[in-house]
Order: C-alpha cells, then sequence, then structure tokens
C-alpha cells in the first residue's frame, strides 16, 4: 500500500469534504456566496479531524449533519430530508474518489512502464493530485448532469418527503455508507491494493444502481398505490356531497310545487276577492321554510378551479371534517384555473393547520362558518382563511407555541405555520382581526 | 366637502337610492354631497373627483356584466386609497373573502333584503363613512404602506406600534399594528429613513413612540399594550430620554 505524507493526506482530505459540502449545497439548492464560504472553513476542520479518523473521515459530516437538523428542529424527530443529501453527497464521494485512484493507478503504472504496486510509492505525491484531479472531473461532470436533470430531482425529493418515505431512504444511504465505509476499512487494515479495492467498489456500485433504479420504481409505485387510495376517499366523500345535493334539489321541487299550488289558489281567492283570506295565505308564504332558507349552503363547487391535486384533496378532506363537526367550510377561487406551481409541500402544510385551527374554532361560535379564499394577483398567490373569534382576542399570542384560543396545548399547529413560513423566505404572513373576525393570509410571491 | 358616488343601471332603483342619500344628508345637516348619480362606469369614473376620500356605492352587475362594479372597484381603489366603497348587490354567490382581500369594502348591501333593511343600510354607511371623515380630518391620517410583490398594502399610521426584524429571516420585516400582524420584504434602514415619524430603538426595531406605554431608562425597555416590549440601545435609550423630556417640558 502506497503510504502519503502527511501533507498530501491533509490536502486531500480537504478537496474532497470541500467537494461534498458543495455537492450537498447544490442537491438542497441553496448556493451563496456565504454558504460556500462557510463550507470552506468546516472543510479544513474535518480534514484536520480527519487524519485522526483515517478512513472514516467522512464520519463527521453525516453526524454533523443530524446534529445540525435536531438542533434546528430543537427536538428528536428530525427532517431526514437534509441528512438525506449530506448521505448521498458523501457516498458519492466515496465512490468517485476510489474510481479516481483506480484510473489514475493504472495510468500511472502504464505511463511508468512500472510493473508493481511498489515502485508506484516513489510518485506518491503526484499520484494523489493525480487523484484528486480525475475526482475533480468526474465531480464537475456530475454536476453538469445534475444541472440538466435538477427538476426531476426537486421533484423526487418532494414527492419521497410526501409519500414519508424519508426513513426508509435514510436507513437504506446509511446501510450503503455503512458497507462502503467497511470496505475501504477492511481494504485498509488487510493491505489490499487499489485497484481490488477499486474492483469491488464499481461492483458495489453497480448494485447500488440496480437498487436505485429499484428504488424509484418503487417510490412510482407507492406514490400511485397512495393517490388511487385518496382519489377513492375523495370519490366516496363527493358521493356523499352530491347524495346532499340532490336531496336539497327534490326539496326545492317540492317547494315548487307547493308553490304552485298556492299561486293557484290565490288567483282563485284573487277573483273572488276574499281579503282575509288572501292575507292568510300570503302569511302562510312567507313563512315557508324553504322560502326563507338560504340556498346558498356552503359549497365546493368552485374547487375544480383548482388544479393542484394535493392541495385540492386537502381542501376537500378539510371540506367534509368541517361538514361533520356542523361548520360551513367556504371556498372561494375565482380563477378558473388556479396552480401552484412551487414549494407545494410546505404550503400544504400550512393551509392545513390554518384550516384545521379555524374550523376548531368555528365549531365553538355561533356563525359555525369558515371562509377560505384563493386569489392570484400578477405576481403573488394568496391563501387566506378566516373565521369568527370571541373577543377579546390577543393577535400576539396565535403565532406562539402551546398558545391557542381553543385551550392549553393546542398552540402547536399555529407556532409550526410560523416556523415553516420562516423557512420559505417568499413567504409572508398577514394577520388580520376585523372586528370579530379573525383573518389569517398566507402570501407567497415569485409564482407566475 | 366629502362626495359620494352612486352607480346603479335601474333608473328606478338609482332614484331610490338617491332619495334616501339625499335625505341623509339632509335631515343630519351634512357637509356631503351626491356628486355623481348614473348608470354607466365610464361616467362614473370620468365624475370622481380630485379628493382623498369619497363614498361609493356601486351596483356589481352593471348592463349584464356580472363584474363591472368590481373592476371599477379596483381602479377607485387605485386612484383613492381612502375610498370607502359599498358594493350594491343582487349576486348572492358573493366570494366575500375574495372581496374583502381584494377591494376592503365599507360593506354590502344585498338587494334580496326588504326596502326598510335596504333603506337602513344605506343610512348606516352614509353615517359611517361621515364619521370616519371627521375622525380623519382630527388626527391628520397618514397611512404606511408596504409592497409584497406588486400587492400594496397600507395601515393607518396612528394603528401602527412597531416594526422590526428577526435574525431567522434576512430582508423581511415584520409589522405590527393595533389588529394586524404582516411580514413583508424591505429593510428598516430605508423604512426609518421614509417614515421620520417613527423611532429607532435598536438596530432591529423601529417603534410608534404613540403607541409606548412606558419608558424603564434603567432597563432601557420600552413597553407597548398588549405586553409588547423591546429594548433600546444605549445610544439611543439616552435619545428618548432626552426626548421625553423636552415633551413633558
Amino acid at each position: 500500500m502506497i503510504e502519503p505524507g502527511i501533507t498530501e493526506f491533509l490536502i486531500e482530505n480537504f478537496v474532497l469534504i470541500f467537494v461534498i459540502l458543495n455537492m450537498n449545497t447544490y442537491l438542497k439548492n441553496n448556493c451563496e456566496l456565504n454558504v460556500v464560504t462557510l463550507n470552506f472553513g468546516v472543510s479544513i476542520l474535518c480534514a484536520i479531524l480527519g487524519i485522526f479518523l483515517e478512513d472514516a473521515a467522512y464520519l463527521p459530516l453525516i453526524l454533523g449533519a443530524v446534529v445540525i437538523e435536531i438542533g434546528r428542529q430543537r427536538r428528536f424527530k428530525i427532517r431526514l430530508r437534509y441528512v438525506n443529501t449530506m448521505l448521498i453527497s458523501v457516498i458519492i464521494q466515496m465512490i468517485l474518489i476510489s474510481i479516481s485512484a483506480y484510473i489514475s493507478t493504472t495510468i500511472s503504472m502504464w505511463a511508468n512502464h512500472f510493473h508493481s504496486l511498489k515502485s508506484l510509492s516513489k510518485v506518491s505525491g503526484m499520484l494523489i493530485t493525480q487523484d484528486l484531479v480525475i475526482d475533480l472531473f468526474l465531480t464537475l461532470l456530475l454536476f453538469i448532469w445534475f444541472y440538466h436533470h435538477r427538476t426531476w430531482w426537486y421533484h423526487l425529493v418532494d414527492q419521497i418527503e410526501d409519500l414519508g418515505l424519508s426513513t426508509r431512504i435514510f436507513w437504506m444511504l446509511m446501510m450503503i455508507y455503512a458497507s462502503i465505509q467497511i470496505i475501504l476499512i477492511i481494504s485498509d487494515i488487510q493491505n489490499i491494493a487499489a485497484t481490488i479495492q477499486a474492483a469491488s467498489i464499481v461492483i458495489f456500485m453497480l448494485i447500488i444502481l440496480l437498487m436505485g433504479w429499484q428504488m424509484q420504481f418503487f417510490i412510482k409505485t407507492y406514490a400511485t398505490q397512495q393517490s388511487v387510495k385518496d382519489e377513492k376517499m375523495r370519490n366516496q366523500q363527493l358521493h356523499d356531497y352530491l347524495d346532499s345535493v340532490s336531496q336539497q334539489y327534490t326539496e326545492l321541487r317540492q317547494f315548487k310545487h307547493d308553490f304552485r299550488n298556492i299561486m293557484v289558489s290565490m288567483s282563485e281567492l284573487a277573483k273572488h276577492g276574499d281579503q282575509t283570506e288572501l292575507n292568510e295565505y300570503l302569511y302562510e308564504l312567507k313563512n315557508q321554510k324553504n322560502l326563507n332558507q338560504s340556498l346558498k349552503k356552503a359549497s365546493i363547487s368552485q374547487l375544480d378551479h383548482l388544479k393542484n391535486e394535493t392541495l385540492q384533496g386537502l381542501i376537500v378532506q378539510k371540506f367534509f371534517e368541517a361538514r361533520k363537526q356542523n361548520v360551513e367550510l367556504n371556498i372561494e377561487i375565482e380563477q378558473s384555473d388556479f396552480f401552484i406551481e412551487k414549494q407545494l409541500v410546505d404550503i400544504v402544510r400550512i393551509v392545513g393547520v390554518l384550516l384545521d385551527n379555524a374550523i376548531e374554532q368555528a365549531e365553538k361560535m355561533s356563525d359555525r362558518k369558515v371562509a377560505c379564499a384563493l386569489i392570484k394577483t400578477v405576481d403573488t398567490v394568496e391563501i387566506s382563511v378566516e373565521n369568527t373569534v370571541k373577543l377579546p382576542f390577543d393577535l400576539r399570542k396565535i403565532f406562539k407555541l402551546g398558545f391557542s384560543s381553543k385551550g392549553e396545548d393546542r398552540g402547536l399547529g399555529l407556532a409550526n405555520v410560523k416556523e415553516l413560513v420562516d423557512q420559505n423566505e417568499n413567504f409572508y404572513l398577514d394577520t388580520q382581526l376585523i372586528q370579530r373576525k379573525l383573518r389569517i393570509t398566507l402570501i407567497i410571491t415569485g409564482e407566475k | 366637502m366629502f362626495s359620494i358616488y352612486l352607480l346603479e343601471d335601474n333608473p328606478e332603483q338609482q332614484a331610490f337610492y338617491a332619495r334616501i342619500i339625499k335625505n341623509t344628508i339632509m335631515i343630519n345637516d351634512y357637509a356631503m354631497k351626491l356628486v355623481c348619480a348614473t348608470n354607466s362606469v365610464e361616467k362614473l369614473e370620468n365624475g370622481i373627483l380630485d379628493q382623498e376620500q369619497g363614498l361609493f356605492f356601486l351596483d356589481m352587475e352593471i348592463a349584464k356584466q356580472t363584474d363591472a362594479g368590481l373592476k371599477l372597484a379596483s381602479k377607485i381603489r387605485q386612484k383613492m386609497p381612502f375610498a370607502q366603497i359599498v358594493f350594491v348587490t343582487t349576486h348572492d354567490e358573493l366570494a366575500f373573502l375574495t372581496l374583502e382581500r381584494k377591494i376592503a369594502p365599507l360593506d354590502y348591501i344585498l338587494k334580496d333584503q326588504s326596502i326598510e333593511d335596504i333603506k337602513s343600510k344605506i343610512i348606516e354607511d352614509v353615517n359611517l363613512a361621515r364619521s370616519q371623515y371627521v375622525e380623519s380630518l382630527y388626527h391628520q391620517q397618514s397611512l404606511f404602506g408596504y409592497h409584497i410583490g406588486s400587492r400594496y398594502f397600507s395601515v393607518p399610521m396612528n394603528e401602527l406600534v412597531m416594526l422590526y426584524t428577526i435574525k431567522e429571516r434576512p430582508g423581511s420585516v415584520t409589522m405590527i399594528a393595533e389588529n394586524r400582524q404582516a411580514e413583508f420584504p424591505g429593510n428598516l434602514n430605508n423604512l426609518e429613513e421614509k417614515y421620520t415619524n417613527l423611532f429607532r430603538c435598536d438596530k432591529s426595531y423601529l417603534v410608534n413612540l404613540d403607541h409606548m406605554t412606558s419608558f424603564n431608562a434603567q432597563t432601557r425597555q420600552l413597553h407597548f399594550n398588549q405586553g409588547l416590549f423591546c429594548k433600546a440601545s444605549f445610544r439611543k435609550a439616552r435619545d428618548l430620554t432626552k426626548l421625553m423630556k423636552n415633551h413633558v417640558s
């Protein structure tokens, strides 16, 4: 085995970790200068740590990602999404450096007409530089490939999170990482040459590719299965809704029938000029239940204007939940095709919490009404949720953790909304109290 | 003179509403005038006087066009941010919340109510518009305005309590007003320059001292209603103490 000097080792570690971190930032889609600078600093630190950890040099990165996520969420339920990207970056880099080491050894042996690996020790310094250059070249190729497929990637990540597969993916990636790490450590202990090591990693990589392909297939199937399930439930709910509408229609027809009869009798009475009986009839007509009842019951007829299926599904679901609690949820969508392109996962979460809160509050109020409007302007999307509240009402407290007008330990929802809004820099929250109405509006900029 | 405008394409109804409005003004001897009662959107638009305020009664549906009144309302709102708009409509499937967000009208009058109800609603709205107008005359009302994308929002300056930034959201300012809390893109330095009546007590706070209930010079804490408070920087605390002394004397 070639034993490089400590400086080379340091440089190698630094470059690789720096590449990993930047790949991670790139996958997370927040490339900014200060993030790259931060990466630079972290790389130096980790490179020094790496001297002691030798082959497990990347372990601090993964642990670091987990710890940062815990710190960010301030609880032990972490968003594995970001840890996963870190794991992917590390795995990719480990594979790439092994391949480059293999390629560079082959090139050196061929160029210098060496026949044994031992003779390579003479040029170990150069070899590492060569390794790195090849590695960087491969990384660059990967970046270019990724750049062309980035929409697919972001879509996939969102889908994984939507379907709640993050944990599974995390363990799968963890296994792959552990396996590669074991191959590296064992080959090091056993002094296995880079050639064999690379060969085993290449084989391993092929298996990973196969697995990834299978995984994608699995995600697709799972997504279809889920959407069929959702569809089924939505159909059931729509069916119930149609039932109630047709019942209303029957009542209306009944009323029309009655109305005709009354009209006929009244015109008869009018002919004979019977004033008292005519008045009686008029009185009866006035008090007809159906006449006074407003036809405008809460409706979701405008909901097919909404072209985002997940958001539509959520609103339909909340509509029926509200009905169950005898709360009218009114949906207003003026635009005939309302479509949100980006950040749908977070938007769906926020709207879900806002509607839940409003419905629960409305149960306690006499009007039992919640209104929800989706408004699109030139460059913003607004989602407004309104319900009546009991006065006095303290606007300041609703987003605080643990507070809710509904009672104790219920306020987590709106605090989460605040957190989600803070995480997306193009989300703005507007909360108004207008007389007795609490109106919370999420404004999203940057939508076309 | 406060101007009232009326848009209604049914001649009988137009005459009826106009009569109620005129009577209300006369009985109460208000300094108001019905300057325009018309059935055409163009006429009304051209008839708008160059004033800061006005009360508009708009029929939503003009000559079969169901959103004529609505479109006009957006234009009026742009021209005259303080305009009081009342929709008079038969349309019972109104998207109230959408309207509220887009136009923020003073009131709605539904035509399928009884004549008495409509009458009392109109009288009520005239009175309400008048009292808000008088209020604004006494307190020279100015607005605090901000943009989110191309959307413009405003809050009466006397309702604004404070503006602040948090480090989790750079480039975004949080506004706290009496009955409103909103976030918008911006930075405090620009706002401080634009609204000189506000006091920059700290690098991340810009406050409206009219809403301050107390100031503790020792702890350098400013207190506001509803338990709101913020800290003043050392230098600004001194300025504030000076300011308050001047104010008292």
